[in-house]
């Protein structure tokens, strides 16, 4: 294949990856727009903004929180709260990191009152998450599973559960963590290790009880 | 690695591969509630926190309490004893509803368009409503309409009973035994709605929608809005063109029957006409005795359809001492706004206008458009699929706000939108003339390089 004939197929390379970060860029600053329009009051705007951001950030509740049956108030508070904040932003950050911030926060608030009530899955729930091409073997495996990451980090102290989850499952570096929990990043990390030193525990002791 | 280390890396995978999305329901019954939140922090002080809506509705009342006690006007009338709270006498903080004596014997369809109203005014058979003991009770094919306040319309098809269960200013509740009631209610006016049927728990967030109790079940259908649906322990939210039934407790499509009455009832004429006002006579007191002229109004608190124009109310103790108060009745239908009488009692917001059914759901007149609101629209467009409504907006965009910031990614977006290089082309010429070490610069130059390169 001649050089000439390779250009095409990189420049279409190249230009993609130009489109797909300029469509980040874009919708950064639709939501800079967004955001500008309703700290003057425009409803429709930040009707728009809850549109666009709500399924993150009850994904990331989830992963945070887990099943637990508050989650729709707990989605509300987190744009009740971001509505309230909204005259303090200043566009410093993503709107997605700014709600990023809330969600944790409201996460621990959340995970701090009802330490001790555990919150079941509910069978039907995990279901629609386990994947649907799935056997009904694998299936009922992945939710048994996800039953358990989720009664495993129920015991965890907040704070440990919340820095395991953003760093160790959201993959976030220890710098971000640590803004987003308005902490050290040693601090985080130490959380972290000591979560997976709990979660290995608990696994071993389980697995000792089952053998 | 050791099995429970290996056992933690599933899990973790697992985990990182979660995708829970919050279903339809539920993330328009948390737009709802934000949106109600939203609306009552903007006539109150923002609460400290959000709760759900049961406690939001105390802050909406409160502010809907403040909102009529800026209504109470003065009353030229004979000084009342000084120990005693003075009555307020002023257009409608609630106010007209039909009475079960209108509805004529047997199978009939009564309209209470304005002429209607006019001759039960003029019969005096109109005044004293609003009551909260009153029932409704229709025949087979009778059909009443009615206005509960600035806020709410209502049209009960016969064979119906409707019991007011609680009619104040920050609270209404109805309960339908039987029958069809189409409502139209606008939230952002009025308090909180409730209509209880035998199988469920109708609460309304600001729509136009109908109920039908019989046969067994209940139904509920939205034409425009959203209405929350109790029936036990299940909860659902309905959305313009939906209906839920109590049998089989399923959400579907509006039915026709449904639809058509719904349409009747926007498009049916407006009960309180230009000609007439409604004439509210209460306050802290009750037990008075108040009359217009020879005409009985009932006993405080009392709600009273009559002629625009100057009234003399006399109001009788129950002691036996009267007083005189004189007022100004306003149409229904003057503008918002208008100049304060007299007296000093205030003229009538403008009611808002039926919308048809499907019609238009802005009912409001739209904001002027700027820059930021045509690539928000744009965006929009976008979300929902609609290259050609995105690439409008814009055109529009960069023809009439070409100095602004959103010019700039307007104009790239076009280029990158185009279908072919034939259209992208001009349009990423011009974002280069216009802005050459812009954001998208580079990204425009290597579209215009395959460009290039395709000819």
């Amino acid at each position: 294949m001649s050089k000439r004939e390779h250009r095409p197929a990189q420049a279409v390379e190249r230009a993609r990856e130009a489109a797909a970060s300029t469509r980040q860029l874009l919708a950064a600053q639709a939501d800079a727009t967004l955001v500008r329009a309703a700290q003057t009051g425009d409803r429709t705007a930040f009707e728009e903004l809850y549109r666009r951001h709500v399924q993150l950030v009850y994904a990331r509740l989830t992963r945070l929180i887990g099943f637990s049956p508050d989650r729709e108030d707990l989605v509300q508070q987190v744009f009740w709260s971001f509505h309230l904040a909204l005259p303090r932003y200043r566009g410093d950050a993503s709107v997605a990191a700014f709600l990023h911030g809330i969600v944790v926060h409201i996460a621990y608030e959340a995970l701090r009152k009802r330490r001790r009530a555990m919150g079941t899955s509910k069978e039907l729930e995990l279901d629609q998450l386990v994947a649907p091409d799935a056997t009904p073997e694998a299936r009922a495996r992945q939710r048994e599973q996800l039953a358990r990451v989720f009664v495993l980090l129920e015991r965890l102290k907040p704070k440990k559960r919340i820095a395991f989850v953003l760093h160790v499952v959201e993959e976030l570096p220890l710098t971000e963590v640590a803004v987003l929990t308005r902490s050290q990043p040693r601090a985080v990390g130490q959380r972290v290790a000591y979560a997976r030193r709990e979660l290995l525990q608990m696994l071993q002791r389980e697995g000792g009880v089952d053998e | 690695m050791s099995k429970p280390a290996a056992e933690l890396d599933e899990m973790t995978a697992l985990l990182r591969g979660l995708r829970p999305e919050l279903d339809e329901l539920a993330r328009a019954r948390v737009q709802a509630r934000l949106s109600e939140a939203i609306g009552a922090a903007a006539v109150a002080p923002a609460p400290a926190r959000l709760r759900p809506s049961r406690v939001l509705w105390p802050i909406g009342a409160a502010a809907l309490i403040a909102a009529a006690a800026a209504l109470v006007v003065s009353v030229r009338a004979p000084a009342p004893a000084p120990q005693r709270a003075p009555l307020a006498v002023h257009p409608p903080v609630v106010a007209v509803s039909p009475p079960s004596a209108l509805v004529p014997p047997g199978p009939a369809r009564l309209e209470l368009a304005p002429h209607a109203l006019a001759g039960a005014a003029a019969a005096g058979l109109v005044p004293r409503l609003g009551q909260p003991s009153d029932q409704f009770e229709l025949p087979e094919g009778a059909v009443a309409r009615a206005a509960i306040g600035q806020h709410m319309r209502l049209s009960l098809r016969g064979p119906a009973r409707l019991r007011a269960l609680a009619l104040t200013s920050d609270r209404i509740e109805l309960a339908l035994d039987r029958g069809e009631l189409a409502v139209e209610y606008d939230a952002g006016k009025g308090g909180e709605l409730v209509i209880h049927t035998p199988h469920a728990r109708v609460r309304v967030v600001g729509t136009l929608f109908g109920v039908r109790v019989g046969g067994g079940h209940t139904s509920v259908g939205v034409a425009h809005g959203a209405v929350q649906v109790d029936a036990g322990a299940e909860r659902h939210l309905l959305h313009a063109d939906h209906a839920w039934r109590s049998k089989p407790g399923t959400i579907g499509a509006l039915d026709r029957d449904m639809r058509r009455a719904l349409q009747a009832h926007a498009e049916s004429v407006r009960p309180p006409a230009a000609t007439h006002g409604v004439l509210s006579v209460e306050g802290s007191r009750s037990g008075v005795t108040a009359r217009l002229g020879a005409q009985l109004l009932g006993e405080t608190p009392v709600w009273a359809l009559v002629q625009v124009g100057a009234v003399e109310v006399s109001l009788t103790e129950p002691g036996g001492g009267t007083s005189i108060v004189r007022t100004q009745v306003a149409g229904l239908e003057r503008a918002a706004g208008a100049a304060r009488d007299s007296v000093g009692s205030r003229t009538q917001p403008v009611p808002r206008r039926a919308a048809a059914v499907n019609g238009p759901a802005d009912r409001t007149a739209p904001p002027p458009d700027t820059a930021a609101l045509l690539y928000a629209r744009a965006e929009q467009c976008l979300a929902g699929g609609d290259r050609d409504c995105a690439r409008r907006e814009l055109e529009a965009l960069v023809a009439r706000f070409a100095e602004s910031a959103e010019a700039e990614p307007a104009l790239y977006e076009l280029g990158q939108m185009a279908a072919d290089c034939a259209a992208a082309v001009p349009w990423l010429e011009r974002y280069l003339r216009q802005h050459r070490n812009g954001r998208f610069a580079a990204g425009a130059r290597q579209r215009l390089a395959l460009c290039h390169a395709a000819r």
